[in-house]
């Protein structure tokens, strides 16, 4: 499996790019040329020059070390998003499409109610109804996207519960947590792996969304969809301000999705039982 | 004693015709069968008999709509006493060795996962892994199978680790569901003779289903013929030449001619 991967170009590069950029998150305070809060707005707008690489915005702040600190909250909330997800959505999944009957008849409608509504309209509803604040958006996003997982890994289990190993299990009576934690989660981790890349770039979106609508991180705090706002205001003046957040959230965004493709590619069983 | 009392089975049928009354299929009718220790019981019959069904039941996978299953008395699937009784009484191995392992579990994690069930059951303390060697040996398999995965082992390699698996629970009984429908003829004769050893050893009972004649006058000592979800006859394996039921005479002339003009 590592030696498909490590093989897979597409694979290592995006993986290579994600964690150089989360790395370069984690020390923003050391590779940032400039305070990202400080103010100088007789500086404002000042081209490209070697104290502020990529010029400053309309308060005069430097939009590099922003985009650098911006990285956190953008890539934090995603992965602390699609953990929220996942977890949530593993649970109910794995509950539903094991045991089946009620339970399982339970959680079906229940996520049937919630992939009935539009999710972009569902997180503008919570938030606004929680309150404008991170927490809230993170607690939105999980709630609209929980359901779109369980009925997903549902499916999977239930591809597998009735593999004759589990049945084994079951016939010797094997406890329910070997069968669901050895079993089914790790016959299950690969198709979720693949899931979980692609939608981290919908949960970056998403997040940038609501900060660029002013739902999610509030002003001060430098955040991709933020940034773009505060751009969206000097369009005229000076459109060159929306271009370092605007690129950063794509090639992101991007590796992202090509890791999730080539994650696929490589855990193919097809491909991999030769 | 394992005894099933009038089993009736049905499955909900694929094709409904109405939205509110579900309609069904019904695959057993009144089976009732005894499974006295230390004995080999045959269960021949054609494919969509219901023998595969009837092993389900008895192992607890599948409750039925009619009937009950005891085990000494007890029963297995309205209490729980009798639910748990049946789990340390019975073990299975399976005709599809293909997904009867884990493909993420080396050999001996599969082998561990019996001899784990038994040792919590039983509560005794010993060290898996010279059990799962001795088990593997037992097999007829040597150590360097026990980092291997189940794809790289052949068929009848694999079926020996779900063999070694089903005896490291240390069950009384062994439910082999076509565990040797799958194999080449060679190694069908070996797994057998394997069988018949372990049966010896462990003083084990064993429920044999299969569609094969010859491995049934090989391995058993009484022998049930199912036919559309019913037994139609049951005799000793000695005297199945003089079977009365018109479908194990037709069953059996056919093997026989089948085997005659070959």
């Amino acid at each position: 499996m590592l030696k498909k991967f490590l093989k897979n170009k597409v694979a290592m590069l995006t993986t290579i790019l994600i964690v150089f950029v989360a790395f370069v998150g984690i020390f923003a305070p050391i590779l940032a040329p400039n305070d990202p809060y400080k103010t100088d707005i007789l500086n404002k707008f000042s081209t490209f020059s070697l104290s502020y690489p990529l010029g400053t915005d309309h308060l005069g702040r430097c939009v590099f070390s922003r985009m650098l600190y911006g990285i956190r909250p953008t890539l934090g909330l995603a992965a602390l998003t699609m953990l929220g997800t996942i977890g949530l959505g593993a649970l109910m999944g794995l509950l539903a499409g094991y045991f089946r009957g009620w339970i399982d008849e339970i959680i079906m409608r229940v996520v049937d109610v919630m992939l009935s509504f539009p999710s972009q309209i569902m997180v503008f509803a919570v938030v606004a109804l929680l309150g404008i604040n991170v927490q809230n958006v993170i607690l939105a996003n999980v709630f609209v996207k929980w359901a779109w997982y369980a009925r997903m890994i549902r499916t999977g289990v239930l591809k597998y519960r009735d593999r004759n190993f589990v049945l084994f299990s079951r016939c010797i009576g094997n406890r329910e947590s070997f069968i669901l934690g050895r079993h089914l989660l790790p016959s299950i981790a690969s198709e979720m792996a693949v899931l979980a890349s692609l939608d981290i770039g919908w949960a970056i979106i998403n997040i940038s969304t609501l900060s660029f609508l002013g739902l999610g991180v509030q002003a001060p705090i430098p955040e991709w969809g933020a940034m773009l706002n505060e751009a969206k205001n000097v369009l005229t003046t000076n459109p060159v301000q929306m271009l370092a957040p605007g690129i950063a959230i794509v090639v992101v965004v991007s590796a992202f999705h090509l890791l999730g493709d080539a994650l696929r590619d490589i855990l193919d069983p097809k491909e991999a039982n030769l | 004693m394992l005894e099933l009392r009038n089993i009736d089975v049905s499955f909900r049928s694929e094709k409904q015709e109405s939205i509110f009354r579900a309609k069904r299929i019904q695959v057993l009718h009144g089976i009732s069968l005894e499974v006295p220790e230390g004995l080999c019981l045959g269960m021949l019959g054609e494919s969509g008999s219901g023998k595969s069904t009837t092993g389900r039941v008895l192992c607890g996978l599948l409750k039925p709509d009619k009937g009950q299953v005891l085990l000494n008395g007890k029963d297995v699937y309205h209490t729980k006493e009798g639910r748990k009784a049946l789990r340390e009484y019975i073990s299975i191995v399976f005709q599809d060795y293909t997904t009867s392992a884990n493909p993420r579990f080396q050999v001996k994690d599969i082998i561990a996962e019996g001899l784990q069930m038994y040792r919590r059951r039983t509560g005794k303390r010993f060290d898996i892994s010279p059990e799962v060697n001795s088990l593997l040996e037992q097999v007829g398999l040597d150590k360097s199978f026990l980092t291997r995965y189940p794809h790289e082992l052949s068929g009848g390699q694999l079926q020996r680790v779900c063999i070694a698996r089903a005896i490291g629970c240390h069950t009384p009984m062994i439910v082999l569901d076509e565990a040797i429908s799958s194999l080449d003829a060679h190694t069908q004769v070996q797994i057998m003779d394997l069988l018949k050893e372990l049966k010896v050893r462990y003083g084990l009972t064993y429920i044999f289903i299969t569609h094969d004649l010859t491995a049934i006058t090989y391995l058993c000592d009484r022998v049930l013929f199912l036919y559309q979800g019913q037994v139609v006859e049951e005799c000793c394996v000695s005297e199945i030449a003089e079977v009365k039921n018109e479908y194990a005479q037709k069953l059996l002339s056919a093997i026989i001619d089948f085997e005659e003009g070959t």
